[in-house]
């Protein structure tokens, strides 16, 4: 695990740097709320290449959408991302799941919709902790904070990123056996 | 945003020449410092030594004011929740109630200002490690703290990739208006405005699995990760003064621990 | 020394049902220098891939055959060694570029072979040098302009031990004269380290302006040209895999000119000293004059354009010009000049700092893309950026979908209608006649990740013409494109501007541009400095220069065998070739 691949290392750079770029964009559909696509990205990213590459690539992306957007550091909440990365990123473990060549099975499916939010309520627990912990934030003001958070990017999770992540599946099942017809 | 797609301030200073590696530990160790402390006068004292070092940084002024904008703002806005929905949390920190106004206590308000001044004591050192970094010799001096090549390397390989995929996004987003899927206001309707920004992020997801590969063979094919180590173009050694400011930072940092052990109140409060 | 070896060697990619290398024999002595020409996905950059070891290492598929480098196979290698004697510069030029400045990308071989950092930098130095570009050494690849590119690339296999380079399409998106500057390096290159060099490109003629030991041609995965360039431009191989004769060479067919062995056509100065002079000469006949060409209804107009990029670029400086129904018009001008800005400011994307932009009447200036989308077609330069979707099909139908062009046949398009079978029928039919009309019908059901770059390409000019628009603006669609789908692509365009439609081409292709154009606008450092007929254009010695443009190789040839009048002499040609067309 130490030793990566020459493709994990780029895997995770170009993840984080799509996740941490696209987390600059979002359409304001409310006071403070923003429909931000970002999640799609990394569920696809850790779907596609598993665990690994979806928690350094949503740590170290969320960590850039940061910075460029003149943050600064919050590594609790960065982490977060990376919560989610994992978790969604597990069902690339099971043999009969393969993004590449669209194979998948509906429980699949049901599973990431499960652990990514189970991904999420762990990150965005861990990030609401610490930041009473090491911050000394007001605790009730953070679950309040956590809770919400935690729902909307649920929903956005729900709503697109696993539609997408079908799509993907959909057409690179049909990705084989090509001929030219005439 | 510069060149290299990151913040970096092209300048000659003394932060500017100052060993990567050695600012990630400074700013780390600065952190911890914030981390232990809810004590107005710890931040007053962070706070001066980081407008020091922001002087000595040569980064504009301009740069470091949009900064403080920034986390100014995000402080009020917290400020205004904590006090709606906890306006007796400095009671319970302190177990006294000064009313002020209302239900606004002395104590809240006291804490609200120390938590601000602690979210804003923690910006010089980011700004002072995000601005005067060169993005190449950071990955090469990551590698020198210890951390395995190809880790490092993955910063070199986000910063190279930054600016193409900015462009790529938004040539993209051109390419679909000029076809009519347009994520820009004269999209009338929000709902075909979300959907075509969510389908801008499938050609984005191909063009970077496309790109993996590419980047992936280019690499392989000049034989990254053939030999167990690798050396770096761009590394610079660490100078007597490197270990000097390490001492020092390092000695700093004791002082302030041994003070954090020895009181027993984590919140300052002097009334 | 290394010998390249493939025997019996097959090899078909997991997900295809076809292979697409089919026995191949072939032997490539070392110190070679050969050119692999081919249609687009005749499989020219897999083949290269399986000299590199990218095949079977990075791409899944199934290989039968055998493979040598020297000694060595490097199917049963690991890729490193194989990368020792092989140095390769992928099609892609963007990926290419590793390191984060040039420095550091030419060094980047070097860091992963352990060299001391002295010894490191003296080499980068030298390489760069090697290349010319020793100037640029802390430059970051935005800064550098696609020539400049390709330049650090060659640096960056310079700096390694590899027997063998290879080469693919290091042409493509060049101007004609940084073009020559690549093959220039390239044959200095070979003549002093005498490395085996192997070149894909589809720009043969350039190619083949200096020496060429061997040419190899593919088509649809088989080899059926093997030999001397000599004998290959003698022989009509090129012509029957659907590949475009150097220009001089088809002049001198045309002349009907009986070729034996002794003419040696690779060179084109040879071309002067037999009785082919006399043969061609006899061939032409003055030219009739280019028919002027009928001014119709002007539908766009630029006046005094200015633009600065917010870089304090001044890209384009004061550009004034208009467009009629029913014209083909070329933008030549060397790599930087601002070709593509130029298009950026017609199609809304970015906004003229003064000057005004009318289409059909109208102002322009402060429309929205999408609302210039409705009228202007806009096909970018890289189709990755242009494609959403993943099948082919979704991809042409997507613009029709979202109910914006609305073209008449589509009034009673709605979100209520949507189950109407008529229109699903009618998409359909719009759609295989667009895929036909850009010769994609075969790959009707394909997704789009499996097509070649140059299929692609297709995939995405098929989108947006689509939707009809009645200017269409085309960003270099014949880079990367063999002659076939050139010819058909740009009688296809010839088509479109036979129905009014205004197009703008973009290109690098000078005789592409006297040969279905009408008009030339030439743009230097930001301005236009001609606006002529293409002939004209190409006769001013200077703005040929300053544009980094070229003259075609039929004035060369009109040079050699001493023909005065050199339009007339292009011009039959253009004539007579249309005429053997049809
Ligand atoms: N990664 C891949 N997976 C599946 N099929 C592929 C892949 N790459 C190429 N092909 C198919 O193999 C064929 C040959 O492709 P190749 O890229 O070798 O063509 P080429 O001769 O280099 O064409 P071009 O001039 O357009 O670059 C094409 O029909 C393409 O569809
Ligand atoms: N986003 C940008 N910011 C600043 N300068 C730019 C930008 N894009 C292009 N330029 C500069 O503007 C000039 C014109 O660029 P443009 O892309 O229009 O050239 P071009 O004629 O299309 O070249 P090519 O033939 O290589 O495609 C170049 O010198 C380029 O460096
Ligand atoms: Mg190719
Ligand atoms: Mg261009």
């Amino acid at each position: 695990m130490l030793n990566f691949s020459t493709k994990t290392v780029v895997t995770i750079s170009i993840g984080a740097a799509l996740y941490g770029i696209i987390g600059l964009v979002g359409i304001p559909i409310g006071p403070n709320v923003q429909i931000r696509p970002a999640i799609v990205i990394l569920t696809i990213f850790s779907a596609f290449f598993g665990p690994l590459v979806g928690l350094l690539s949503g740590f170290i992306g969320h960590m850039l959408t940061d910075v460029l957007a003149g943050w600064g550091v919050w590594w609790n909440w960065e982490l977060s991302s990376g919560f989610f990365g994992f978790f969604v990123g597990l069902v690339f473990l099971f043999k009969g799941f393969d993004m590449k060549y669209g194979l998948f099975r509906p429980a699949h499916i049901v599973f990431m919709a499960v652990t990514g939010i189970i991904g999420f309520v762990l990150g965005y627990s861990f990030a609401g902790f610490t930041d009473v912990i090491i911050m000394d934030e007001a605790p009730r003001k953070i679950l309040l904070q956590t809770v919400v958070i935690t729902l909307t990017n649920s929903v956005v999770f729900i709503m697109f990123g696993l539609p997408v992540v079908l799509s993907f599946l959909m057409t690179n099942r049909k990705n084989s056996n090509l001929v030219i017809e005439s | 945003m510069s060149s290299f797609g990151t913040l970096y301030v092209d300048s000659d200073s003394f932060f500017h020449r100052m060993e990567p590696s050695l600012k990630v530990l400074i700013f780390a160790l600065w952190s911890i410092v914030v981390f232990m402390f809810l004590d107005l006068r710890i931040n007053l004292i962070l706070l001066g030594m980081g407008a020091l070092f922001l002087f000595f940084s040569k980064i504009p002024a301009r740069i470091i004011r949009n900064l403080f904008i920034v986390v100014i703002l995000f402080n009020l806005t917290n400020a205004v929740f904590i006090y709606l929905i906890t306006p007796d949390y400095g009671t319970t920190l302190t177990g006294k109630s000064t009313v002020l106004l209302y239900n606004l206590t002395l104590e809240t308000v006291f804490y609200i200002v120390t938590l601000s001044l602690k979210y804003l004591s923690l910006l010089p050192m980011v700004i002072i490690l995000i601005f005067t970094t060169h993005p190449s010799r950071f990955a090469s001096s990551l590698s020198k703290l210890g951390v395995p090549y190809k880790w490092a390397y993955t910063f070199n390989i986000i910063f190279r990739y930054i600016p193409d995929i900015q462009h790529e996004f938004k040539t993209i987003a051109n390419a679909q208006a000029a076809r009519g899927l347009s994520i820009k206001k004269d999209e009338r309707s929000l709902l075909k405005r979300i959907r075509n920004l969510f389908n801008i992020t499938i050609p984005l997801i191909n063009s970077a699995l496309a790109r993996i590969d590419k980047v992936t063979n280019a690499m392989d094919l000049r034989g990254f990760g053939k030999h167990q180590k690798r050396t770096w173009y761009s590394l610079t050694p660490m100078r007597k003064v490197d270990y000097a400011v390490a001492v020092l930072a390092l000695t700093v940092f004791a002082l302030f621990l041994y003070f954090r052990i020895t009181t027993t109140e984590k919140f300052w409060y002097p009334f | 020394m290394c010998r390249i070896v493939f025997q019996n060697f097959t090899f078909r990619y997991r997900n295809l049902k076809e292979p697409t290398l089919c026995d191949i024999n072939l032997e490539i002595e070392s110190g070679e220098k050969v050119l692999i020409a081919g249609q687009s996905g005749s499989g020219k950059s897999t083949l290269m891939h399986c000299i590199n070891g990218l095949i079977p290492f990075a791409y899944d598929g199934e290989v039968s055959g055998r493979l040598f480098l020297g000694e060595m196979e490097p199917g049963k290698e690991n890729l490193f060694r194989v990368s020792k004697v092989t140095g390769t510069i992928l099609q892609d030029q963007d990926s290419q570029f590793i390191g984060l400045t040039v420095g550091e990308d030419v060094a980047f071989l070097l860091e992963n072979e352990m060299t001391p950092l002295p010894e490191m930098k003296k080499k980068v130095l030298t390489c760069l040098k090697t290349v010319k570009m020793q100037d640029y050494i802390n430059h970051s690849p935005y800064e550098l302009s696609g020539g400049q590119r390709q330049r650090v690339s060659l640096a960056g296999v310079l700096s390694s031990q590899s027997e063998i380079l290879l080469f693919d399409e290091p042409l493509a998106n060049l101007d004609p004269a940084s073009g020559k500057n690549i093959i220039s390096l390239i044959d200095e290159l070979h003549k002093d380290t005498g490395k085996t060099i192997i070149i894909v490109e589809h720009r043969i003629e350039d190619v083949l302006e200096k020496s060429i030991d061997r040419v190899v041609v593919l088509d649809q995965g088989r080899i059926v040209f093997n030999g001397k360039p000599c004998e290959l431009l003698r022989s009509d191989t090129l012509k029957k895999a659907g590949l475009r004769e150097p220009l001089y060479v088809e002049a001198i067919k045309y002349s009907n000119f009986e070729l034996d062995e002794g003419h040696q056509l690779d060179n084109i100065r040879n071309c002067g000293d037999y009785d082919l002079k006399e043969s061609v000469m006899n061939w032409f006949e003055e030219a009739e004059k280019p028919r002027e060409n009928i001014r119709k209804d002007k539908i766009l107009s630029l006046k005094n354009v200015s633009f600065a990029y917010p870089s304090g670029r001044q890209a384009i400086k004061d550009v004034s010009f208009d467009l009629h129904k029913g014209e083909i018009v070329s933008v030549l001008g060397n790599n930087g000049a601002g070709k593509s800005t130029l298009s950026n400011l017609i199609t809304g994307i970015l906004k003229p700092d003064s000057g005004t932009i009318i289409l059909d009447g109208e102002l322009i200036n402060d429309w929205s893309v999408k609302a210039v989308g409705d009228k202007i077609g806009y096909v970018m330069q890289n189709p990755n950026n242009m494609t959403v979707k993943h099948m082919l099909k979704d991809e042409v139908t997507l613009g029709l979908r979202a109910g914006m062009s609305k073209p008449s046949k589509f009034k009673l398009f709605s979100w209520r209608k949507k189950a109407d079978k008529k229109l699903e029928t009618a998409l359909e039919a719009r759609f295989i006649e667009t895929i036909k009309k850009c010769r994609l019908y075969g790959y009707r059901n394909w997704p789009l990740n499996s097509l070649s770059y140059g299929q692609k390409r297709r995939a995405s000019i098929a989108s947006v013409l689509a939707r009809e628009p009645g200017v269409l603006i085309l960003d270099e669609p014949t880079a990367g494109q063999d002659y076939s789908n050139y010819t058909e692509f740009m009688n296809f365009m010839r088509e479109l501007s036979g129905l009014g439609i205004a197009i703008m081409l973009i290109t690098h292709d000078m005789h592409l541009a006297l040969e279905y154009t009408t008009r030339s606008i030439v743009i230097s450092d930001g301005t236009i400095i001609a606006d002529d007929t293409p002939a004209n254009v190409f006769s001013q010695s200077d703005i040929v220069q300053k544009a980094n443009l070229k003259e075609t190789s039929l004035g060369k040839l009109a040079d050699v065998i001493g023909i005065e009048n050199k339009h007339g002499f292009i011009q039959h040609f253009i004539d007579f070739d249309r005429g053997k067309k049809h």
